[in-house]
């Protein structure tokens, strides 16, 4: 018996060892099972879910909201177990009208307002201890008018209240019979609406979907979704290459470029980031409080190279302090080139020709960080690095001993997401997280909060990029773009939608 | 009874003392649970309502007497993050970890002791020679990148083994299918020292005197290796595997996460980037009670073996 016999010998009896089983072993040969690379997850349930993406990916299969974003890179609110709402007293009472087709996964009968606000209440209900409260904190109070309509009274008029009932953590609707009759298990075994059933919940190594062929939309072409726990990137990389993995998250630039060249994968680079980076000056600090200053800084960091060498394909040069497809965006902003005569000129005439600063930046992005160093020597500037772990990083944001650091705006794409949290005087470090300590938008934000016609609240939020990006309290820098290695005979994966930021993977379906 | 007495006399102290140690070095490390929880947007307001739901806002002694008395009462919490029983946690996925000690144990065993044997019987020789090259390669090789290794050999190159996950029922081959990349990983650097150790007590024993007169009396080299030398060898081979349990639950965690396999190991990865505070430290105190239990019955173990100091 040759080598080569002797190997493949021991291979069939290892796969045959191995059948019948889940995971890698292959599950009924003609199933659609799509298997997905995921981090690992807390919760399902909407009061405790920390993460739109992790999270939220496996949510939005099981469970609804009143309201959706649609898919692609428009991010409009549609109704989703809404059939649409009313808004009256000025802003102040929201009535929304709700399906009736709709039926909860393992037999709990129908979706109707009482479980609206049951769902809303128990997350404001101190005892749930909800790290999603703030969500939803708008709300005084929620009344059932009849089966299918329920009115919200808020505290105050707001524009942008239907957002906090979308597809983002706690605006995910839970079925009350399913939550009393699973007692403490609620959290695992979610009940819910969607197009799939939680089949098996093991948050932290895997969750295993199944159609839901009683959905009230478009039904899923799968028979089954199984989000798999990897942490380790090499390994996903592997189990992928090997044909165990059909969707992997793909963060560093060398991998993305060999999955470019590799024809049994495609590369999907999303187009509905909601997250941006950028570098904040803190403009209670000299030299920073002065504009000069910082608009000299604008010219000497050269973005396109950072986002080139670092990001390549999930990277794209930004000039806004919101993203793209977010009311109000506009590219009409001040933009300022790379130029490093004129940002040493400016510094010059500023009366600081010399300058010594330091930046606070997470030592994950150690390479952006080397290259800010060395573009601003260009220009005379000597950058101080101070490199430090994440959870000293988010401390930091909400602090005042930095001179420019490195910020992350992961957000709901909702324009007062970004602005309000960042910009508003009234979030200036200790009580928020606005650490450039800038006030100069407040009266556009407020504004635009009680704003209710559309077309002028946009052009409220459009003023207020104009005036961030003339003052320059921060460097927007770059867009993450989520990318994702896919097989190839995976067919019709939808295109990316937000708050999730993955493809759609409802209308996917297998062709070997 | 009188052993259990000194056993419990021993542990308990060390025990309290293991998890008093953990309580602070946890809350040495930057950011806290409240932080990592609502990540780098957390408004002051937020945290502090947070920070007072988890008991956080209260001084470090008070939250360490609260923590002790709840410890000692048997109630351990619940997970800060998925809210779920921390003890029932770790007790689900630990039999997934102990199999994966065991595994690496059995094969340290099967493979070690043999291997040291046949060098100190073949002092110098060629076999020697070559197993110790390859045990000095094994210490050497850090756990994480051998893993990825073996990860990229076996089961990406000659796709003899799946690359990640564990068995869920299946018969004794399929777990043994499973198991045995991560398993071999565990015992690499592990199955050098334990070589080692059993070559040089065993080229100590075969130069005593009772080995001498056992050749003397004309018993065969099997008898007088096997029966006379390595019985006395292993005495400090089995001493040193019993420490060895403590650092296999720890080497767990760098193999269970780069395989993917569900354990206690993955679980403290999780926990300690989330500051899951009550998870870290149910887990560790459940490995610091497996800890000293192994090194109690290695005691018991050895005075069995051992005829010198019974009694």
């Amino acid at each position: 018996m040759n080598q080569f016999k002797r190997r493949d010998l021991l291979k069939s009896s290892m796969a045959a060892a191995a059948s019948g089983l889940p995971a890698w072993a292959a599950w009924a040969a003609d199933e659609q099972h799509l298997r997905i690379q995921s981090n690992p997850m807390n919760s399902l349930d909407p009061a405790h879910q920390t993460s739109a993406g992790d999270e939220g990916r496996v949510a939005i299969l099981v469970s609804n909201a009143l309201m959706r974003y649609v898919p692609g890179a428009k991010y409009d609110l549609a109704p989703d177990l809404a059939t649409g709402f009313e808004v009256s007293e000025g802003g102040k009472v929201y009535t929304f009208r709700l399906r009736k087709d709709v039926k909860w996964h393992g037999g709990f009968g129908m979706f109707t307002a009482r479980d609206v606000k049951w769902s809303v209440e128990r997350i404001l209900d101190p005892g749930t201890k909800s790290r999603n409260a703030g969500q939803l904190q708008e709300i005084s109070a929620v009344e059932v008018v009849d089966d299918h309509t329920v009115r919200f009274r808020l505290k105050g008029p707001s524009a942008v209240f239907p957002h906090a009932l979308a597809t983002f953590r706690g605006g995910f609707m839970m079925c009350e019979a399913a939550a009393k009759a699973q007692g403490a298990d609620y959290g695992r075994q979610i009940i819910g609406t969607g197009p799939y059933i939680v089949e098996k919940s093991v948050l932290d190594q895997e969750v295993v979907l199944r159609r839901n062929d009683d959905y009230f939309g478009a039904k899923g072409k799968l028979d089954r979704i199984t989000f798999k726990v990897i942490r380790e990137a090499s390994t996903a990389t592997l189990a992928f290459d090997r044909g165990q993995l059909d969707i992997v998250a793909m963060k560093e630039r060398e991998n993305i470029d060999r999955y470019m060249r590799n024809p049994k994968a495609e590369v999907r680079v999303s187009d509905v980031s909601t997250g941006i980076f950028l570098l904040s000056f803190n403009t209670a600090k000299a030299p920073f409080d002065r504009k000069e200053v910082r608009q000299a800084f604008q010219h000497a960091i050269d973005k396109k190279a950072i986002v080139q060498a670092v990001y390549g394909q999930r990277g794209r040069v930004i000039d806004t302090v919101v993203p793209p497809g977010v009311e109000g965006y506009t590219d009409a902003v001040r933009r300022y080139e790379h130029d490093p005569a004129r940002a040493r000129k400016m510094l010059a005439d500023a009366g600081v020709p010399s300058l010594a600063c330091t930046l606070t930046i997470p030592t994950d992005y150690q390479r952006e960080a080397v290259m800010l160093q060395a573009q601003l020597k260009a220009v005379g500037v000597t950058l101080n690095l101070k490199m430090i772990d994440r959870p000293t990083w988010f401390r930091a944001l909400g602090q005042s001993e930095h001179d420019i650091i490195w910020n992350a705006h992961f957000r709901a794409p909702v324009a007062d997401a970004f602005l309000f949290s960042s910009y508003h005087s009234s979030n200036q470090p200790p009580k928020g997280t606005n650490c450039a300590f800038y006030a100069g938008v407040d009266d556009l934000i407020d504004k635009a909060r009680v704003t209710f016609d559309d077309k002028e609240r946009a052009a409220l939020y459009s003023e207020a990029l104009k005036r961030i990006a003339e003052d320059s309290p921060a460097i927007p820098l770059t867009l993450e773009l989520n990318t994702h290695v896919v097989q190839k005979y995976v067919k019709g994966l939808g295109p990316y939608r937000v708050p999730e930021n993955a493809p759609l993977v409802e209308t996917a379906y297998i062709q070997k | 009874m009188n052993i259990v007495f000194r056993f419990l006399l021993r542990a308990v102290p060390t025990l309290l003392g293991a998890i008093t140690i953990l309580f602070l070095i946890l809350r040495m490390i930057p950011g806290d649970p409240a932080q990592a929880m609502l990540g780098a947007d957390a408004s002051a307001a937020e945290l502090a309502r947070l920070r007072t739901q988890l008991g956080l806002d209260r001084p470090l002694p008070v939250q360490y007497l609260y923590y002790m008395a709840d410890f000692l009462r048997g109630d351990w919490g619940n997970s800060i993050v998925t809210k779920t029983p921390v003890l029932e946690r770790v007790l689900e996925v630990l039999p997934s970890t102990l199999t994966l000690c065991a595994a690496a144990i059995s094969i340290i065993v099967l493979v070690s002791i043999p291997a040291g044997v046949i060098s100190a019987v073949r002092r110098d020789g060629w076999v020697d020679y070559t197993v110790s090259v390859l045990v000095f390669l094994l210490m050497s090789m850090p756990q994480f990148w051998l893993g990825l290794l073996m990860l990229l050999v076996f089961a990406y190159w000659l796709d003899w083994f799946p690359i990640y996950g564990a068995a869920e029922g299946g018969g004794l081959l399929t777990q043994l299918h499973y198991i045995a990349l991560p398993a071999l990983t565990l015992a690499a650097s592990f199955m050098g020292l334990a070589t080692r150790l059993t070559r040089s007590s065993m080229l100590e024993v075969l130069g005593r005197e009772y080995v001498r007169t056992a050749r003397a009396k004309g018993l065969t080299e099997p008898v007088v290796v096997v029966r006379h030398a390595l019985r006395n060898a292993l005495l400090s081979v089995i001493t040193v595997l019993g420490l060895t349990v403590g650092q296999l639950l720890g080497g767990a965690v760098i193999v269970e996460v780069v395989f993917a396999r569900p354990g206690v190991g993955t679980m403290i990865w999780d926990a300690i980037l989330q500051r899951d505070y009550p998870q870290v430290q149910a887990a560790v105190a459940v490995f610091a009670g497996l800890f000293i239990l192994t090194n109690f019955l290695t005691d018991v173990l050895y005075s069995a073996l051992n005829p010198r100091i019974r009694g």
